[in-house]
């Protein structure tokens, strides 16, 4: 075996037996490289920008004449849904986790991310997720119960079709890819603590809302793959979870629905002010005025976050107790929102610089802030909050935090590098346009929900006075589709140039520093086996669900197999063997997962008396989420490599169950020992204990393994500094699991 | 910069021009009283971010920034407005909406004795509506006297629904399986706008329903009208609409009391000619209307249960069942 440099740098294994040029383009494609695969999410994620903005843009021409007739009532729900699903899914997450770690990747010691192949992993899975949700179109009822979902809309009974499971589907490959994103950047952050006092240069604050980000995101996925799966069994199998005639609640969707959306929405959030804090000391040359407070705030927003959902449960008949308790936890969130919009007017404001584009879309994304600050006090307090719950004005909130948390931040990172406050003067006017474009569109939502304007209703009665707002605010979307239009053009333009710019000045590396594993095949086959999977447990085929497992295996234990043999070969010190726990991991998973589907088929029908006991039996849902969670913990705990990384992550997890846990029960207006909230929250708990276990047991059997030297030199300090963490996650952990059993064991022991 | 600031005009000029239409904003009923003084507290805190926010972006990018010397001043200074105005404003803010929504929760009001009682279920996409104490069944309609807690059960045996009253009352989720409790007061007679507040499938549109407020004496005579007009149904010649109405199989899902219809899955029809629109809202009562939903329901509901019979009745007789429907008041 030869190998050989391209012109690119790559390093190359020539292989005789396989044409050239085939082999290189397939070396292009299944590329490690960390800033590669970081671009090729922001690429992706702005091509769904696109396409979810243009479904958008008919919604607006529907809505802009009472009884209009662009789309049908159908054709309208599937476009909401549509949009809905892609702009949140497919473009906001994707956007900044793509921009974050290709900073992080960038200013990290080695020039790049920890986990190359599990980046790619991630980039195929969300590129899975992404084609599965397209090709929902092309079924002959594409879902249409909205981007939520909400059951038992979209159960069996009025959603019959089959559109439903390429978006549970697609729904669940994305969430992988952003458990795998989550996962990278805490690795990656925690390998930096490891050489290194700082999370990152500059004032650390990207660092921490990339963390805080990804610690929202690892516990807001919990709830969501619990719902997947038991919409997708209620579908599949009919177990009724939200089926009140079968013994479950529809009540309980919203708490799966809103534990993840609400925490979500935080996260980006705080992903995107961590974005825009790096742009304004890059544009400003100055570290962050009161940073230690913006480091404060990220961290404390991650909590809020996953506290807040009950909010939206506030017109759900939840006691007036509750109701406040929620609100209050709400509202909380200003707090740090507040503290970032300070901090980047004060740093713009000390530094003797003139703006451009860049800082145009960072003043957007303060003053977008601020409406997201008043919109958030008004979904909090109980008695507004209600006043306004399911009308426009919650659309204006949600587009307010998607503008001023996603596409602001991020366009103003692509305009702002590399190198500082970039863009000619059609950038400066793209920003502009965008800016007033942005206001006309979101001021008339939050007025229309005052007026009494249903969301999701494709029509109104001339008689509402609706109109004139709706043509303001589709004006402010067309302003907006042009200045977001032009400003992007702008940016590919100047990028070009940029690069060479900014790599001369040092701000992104020549080549990354470590040798660079150029491709590896194992993280697109391993996501296109995952999507196989899925699609067949999904698609009531248990054949290709079985072959997908199949190829799991194969791809991820071959991978490992090989990896191991050629240890020396891999360039990345230590990467050889996370893949054979990814192997293990998900080979585990799914068929613990495939196993309990089928296995559960002969149970349902059968009368053994404990599933009945139950109402419903959770015999399918626990280990197929156990094995999914599995997955991850496997995952996670051999990417972290170091117990002291994942003593931390431990405690976040334990300590967001605990807090779950005791406000839901606590604040429940209903028994706790009623059969469907008993199960669902034995089942939260028994997925968090079981992930608990089995990242606690990878981190020692890793502790107990030999280790590969990577060459780098521990910073005893940083070791003074995490120790202590051990015994608090530990105490936390006993908190969290005394907390679910009392509160969810006895009850059903004991009723 | 001056563009930003004639954006930042339009959008307060036309709030302003907005108000006098901010339903949510003109309560006319107990709930909605209460949550004014939510409203306001979101007022107050919308204004000062707002404009601090903006004022904060004016200054940065527009006062002219000083020497290199100047920038360690600024900085001490940015460091106590981030203390200032992010910390300590926003905490207050947090607080005061805190305290004001423990204040304002209309959660924990009890309807008391003297309650007029309504069940309400939700179809899709229609409001069924039973009054518990005066046996009176109706559709996509609650009359209520004036000053008088009306307390409203929902409930739903499909998917999820919302009630939501804008002038009266925060929205009340209607949840399968679950009773919701509403209730309700109106200040003064008139007619308030209510619809479904969270999406229930295609006609979430169209699943509108009023509340109908008059004086208590009103109230009463409308109580005893509705009673004796069922009792009036069952007797003298059978009306030619009623004929074809039958004939047509419509009593497979109506109610029309007093007669042999008695379908219970589409709205109850007793007193249809007497109320204001049709179709939850989607048309109003009007003789003409009412032949169009007949015909051909779906050129204004696409969706709906209701089958259209456009060719299965001659004109003449719909122009009877027109009639004898919009006589029934």
């Amino acid at each position: 075996m030869s190998a050989r440099v391209t012109s690119t740098g790559e390093v190359v294994t020539a292989r005789p037996s396989v044409p050239g040029a085939w082999r290189r383009s397939w070396a292009g494609v299944a590329s490690v490289r960390t800033d590669v695969v970081s671009m090729r999410f922001v690429a992706t994620s702005i091509a769904f920008l696109a396409v979810g903005g243009v479904v958008g843009l008919v919604m607006r021409a529907q809505l802009s004449w009472p009884t209009a007739h662009v789309v049908d009532p159908e054709g309208y729900a599937q476009a909401f849904t549509f949009h809905g699903t892609t702009m949140v899914l497919l473009f906001a997450a994707p956007l900044l986790f793509g921009l974050a770690t290709a900073l992080l990747g960038t200013s990290s010691v080695s020039g790049r991310l920890a986990l190359p192949r599990l980046h790619a992993f991630a980039y195929w899975c969300y590129v899975a997720g992404g084609l599965v949700f397209l090709a929902s179109l092309a079924s002959a009822t594409p879902p249409d119960a909205g981007w939520t979902e909400t059951a038992p809309l979209s159960g069996p009974v009025y959603s019959p079709r089959n559109g439903t499971e390429y978006w549970i589907v697609a729904a669940a490959l994305v969430a992988v890819a952003m458990v795998a994103l989550s996962i990278q950047v805490i690795v990656t952050i925690a390998d930096g603590l490891r050489v290194g006092p700082r999370l990152e240069r500059g004032s650390g604050a990207l660092g921490w809302a990339a963390v805080s980000a990804s610690g929202i995101v690892l516990v807001a996925v919990v709830p969501l793959f619990a719902g997947l799966g038991m919409l997708g069994s209620d579908r599949l199998f009919g177990t009724g979870f939200f089926d009140e005639t079968l013994g479950g609640d529809a009540l309980l969707w919203q708490h799966l629905s809103f534990g993840f959306s609400v925490p979500l929405f935080v996260a980006l959030f705080v992903l995107g002010a961590g974005l825009v804090c790096r742009v304004v000391e890059d544009v400003t040359g100055l570290p962050l005025v009161g940073a230690s407070w913006v480091r404060a705030a990220f961290a404390f927003a991650a909590v809020v976050a996953v506290v807040s959902w009950g909010r939206e449960l506030a017109s759900s008949g939840v006691s007036g107790l509750a109701q406040s308790l929620f609100g209050a936890a709400s509202v909380l969130v200003v707090i740090p929102i507040a503290i970032v919009i300070v901090s980047w007017l004060a740093t713009l404001w000390a530094a003797p610089a003139t703006y451009g584009a860049a800082s145009t879309f960072v003043a957007g994304t303060a003053l977008l802030a601020a409406l997201v600050v008043c919109g958030t006090v008004a979904t909090s307090i109980p008695a507004s909050a209600t006043s306004i719950g399911g009308s426009v004005f919650v659309v204006g909130l949600i587009h307010s935090i998607a503008f001023g948390g996603v596409v602001f931040p991020g366009m103003a990172v692509l305009v702002g590098r590399p190198g500082g406050d970039r863009g000619g003067p059609w950038a400066r006017a793209g920003a502009l346009v965008s800016l007033v474009g942005v206001f006309l569109f979101v001021a008339p939502m939050y007025l229309l929900g005052l007026r009494g304007a249903p969301r999701r209703a494709y029509t109104y009665d001339v008689a509402t006075g609706f109109q004139a707002l709706n043509v303001v605010e589709t004006l402010g979307a067309a302003l907006l589709a042009v200045g977001l239009i032009v400003t992007l053009a702008s940016a590919l333009g100047s990028r070009a140039v940029g690069r060479d710019e900014a790599v001369a000045s040092g701000i992104l590396p020549t080549r990354p520093r470590d040798r660079v594993m150029a491709s590896s095949g194992v993280p697109v086959l391993a996501a296109v086996a995952l999507t196989i999977a899925l699609l067949g447990m999904l698609s009531y085929e248990p054949w290709l669900a079985g072959i997908g497992a199949v190829l799991v295996l194969l791809v991820l234990g071959g991978a490992a197999a090989a990896a191991r043999s050629r240890t020396d070969e891999l360039v990345f010190p230590g990467d050889g063997r996370p893949a054979l726990w990814i192997a293990l991991g998900v080979g585990v998973g799914v068929v613990a997962a495939f196993v309990a589907a089928y296995g559960y088929l002969a149970l349902a029908t059968s009368t053994w008396p404990p599933l009945l006991k139950f109402g419903y039996p959770p015999g399918l849902v626990l280990p197929t989420i156990a094995g999914g969670l599995l997955v991850l913990g496997a995952i996670a705990a051999r990417a972290f490599g170091d117990w002291r990384a994942l003593s931390i992550v431990l405690a976040v997890v334990a300590l967001a169950a605990g807090a779950v846990e005791v406000v839901w029960l606590g604040t429940l207006p209903f028994e706790p020992a009623e059969d469907v909230y008993a199960s669902s929250t034995f089942l939260l708990g028994w997925c968090l204990v079981a992930a608990a276990a089995v990242l606690a047991v990878g981190a020692i059997v890793d502790a107990l393994s030999p280790r590969p030297t990577d060459g780098r030199e521990r910073d005893p300090d940083v070791e003074a500094r995490v120790g202590p963490l051990v015994p608090f996650a530990t105490a936390a952990a006993v908190v969290a699991v005394l907390s679910w059993f009392t509160t969810s064991i006895l009850p059903v022991i004991i009723g | 910069v001056t563009r930003r600031l004639v954006a930042v005009l339009g959008l307060a000029v036309t709030g302003s021009a907005c108000r006098s239409d901010a339903a949510v904003l003109q309560p006319m009923g107990d709930a909605a009283h209460r949550a004014q003084g939510a409203w306001l507290t979101v007022a107050i805190a919308s204004v000062v971010v707002f404009v601090l926010v903006a004022a904060g972006v004016l200054i940065a990018f527009v006062v002219r920034r000083g020497t290199i010397e100047d920038e360690t001043r600024r900085r001490r200074t940015g460091e106590r407005a981030v203390l200032a105005g992010g910390f300590v404003l926003s905490a207050a803010i947090a607080i005061a909406a805190t305290v004001v929504g423990a204040a304002t929760t209309t959660a924990n009001v009890s309807p008391d004795a003297a309650t007029v009682l309504v069940r309400v279920e939700a179809h899709r996409w229609w409001w069924q509506v039973d009054y518990l104490d005066t046996g009176i069944s109706s559709a996509n309609e609650i009359v209520m006297p004036t000053g008088v807690p009306v307390d409203i059960q929902i409930t739903s045996d499909n998917v999820v629904h919302s009630m939501w009253f804008p002038q009266l009352a925060g929205r009340a989720d209607v949840i399968p399986g679950r009773v919701t409790n509403l209730t309700l007061i109106a200040d003064q007679p008139g007619v308030y706008e209510g619809r479904c507040a969270e999406f229930c499938g295609l006609q979430h549109a169209h699943m509108g329903i009023e509340a109908i407020a008059m004086s208590p004496s009103a109230y009463d005579t409308w109580v005893a009208q509705e009673r004796s007009a069922v009792e009036e149904n069952g007797q003298g010649v059978v009306p030619a609409g009623l004929g074809v109405f039958l004939a047509s199989g419509c009593d497979r899902c109506h109610t029309i009391s007093g007669t042999v219809a008695d379908g219970v899955i589409g709205p109850d029809l007793t007193h249809v000619g007497s109320r204001r629109t049709i179709g939850a809202g989607s048309l109003p009562n009007t003789d003409a209307d009412m032949a169009r939903w007949i015909a051909d329901p779906w050129s204004v509901k696409p969706g709906a249960e209701m089958p259209g019979f456009a060719e299965q009745l001659t004109p003449y007789q719909l122009g009877a069942l027109v009639d004898y429907l919009e006589g029934l008041r």
